[in-house]
């Protein structure tokens, strides 16, 4: 059971620093890159 | 799957039983960096010309016309890569201008300007879009490198020196406004 479990956590913690927080980043990157980008669609390029 | 599920949930909402607190904060510090140098490099990668170039569409139109422009080859060497006039620098703008890119993307999907009559056809709408870009943002990336301040007049032909000291300087006017068609071919101007 305990070797189970650690291996699990140990899963679970490769996981989430390897895949889940870095595909979370680039998500919200882009899709703050698109907020803006739909803003400026619709006030004009920025400076103006 | 639910169990699966349930079982790494558990896991991942309880305390470590065996790992220390200091090695999945560390770990998580380290797999942190390393992750945002990889997205800045790969970001730095999508800069580059070799990137830009890569397509024939950049390739075989924009990229020869520059060529034989001053931006390209001079007597000093320094040159004007794609992203330094078409990528703005601020972070923010950045992104946003990385996910128009996606616009792109889709055009080299469906072959937009796949040939040199498909180019020469849609480019002035695309040369309108840089020129609206720029006189909003006030020539941002001529003035980069061009620096109105450091500008000596007297070394500058009279017409030059005219347009600069009036228009430029009063702000009425905007690099791009008189220097279109510098870089690349101007499109064909006579049509509307």
């Amino acid at each position: 059971m305990s070797e189970m479990q650690k291996k699990e956590e140990f899963r679970t913690w490769l996981f989430l620093t390897a895949v889940l927080a870095p595909v979370l980043a680039v998500l919200v990157v882009s899709g703050y890159g698109f907020v803006v980008w739909i803003s400026q669609i619709i006030g004009g390029p920025p400076g103006s | 799957m639910r169990d699966f599920l349930r079982r790494y949930w558990r896991t991942l909402t309880r305390p470590s039983a065996y790992y220390s607190l200091g090695f999945l904060t560390i770990g998580g510090f380290v797999a942190g960096v390393l992750s945002w140098g990889a997205f800045n490099t790969a970001m730095e990668f999508t800069n580059t010309e070799q990137f830009c170039i890569a397509c024939h569409e950049m390739r075989d139109n924009v990229y020869q016309e520059i060529q034989p422009t001053i931006h390209f080859t001079n007597r000093s060497g320094v040159r004007a890569k794609c992203s330094d006039c078409h990528v703005p620098k601020d972070w923010t703008h950045k992104m946003a201008r990385k996910m128009q890119a996606s616009k792109e993307v889709w055009g080299w999907i469906f072959g937009t300007i796949s040939t040199r009559e498909k180019f020469l056809a849609k480019r002035r709408e695309l040369a309108e879009r840089e020129w609206v870009r720029m006189r909003a943002n006030d020539s941002l990336e001529c003035r980069n490198c061009h620096e109105f301040g450091s500008m000596d007049f007297t070394r500058q032909s009279k017409r030059a020196a005219e347009a600069h000291s009036t228009s430029l300087q009063s702000g009425e006017k905007t690099c791009i406004d008189c220097h279109k068609g510098i870089a690349h071919r101007l499109p064909d101007m006579a049509k509307q």
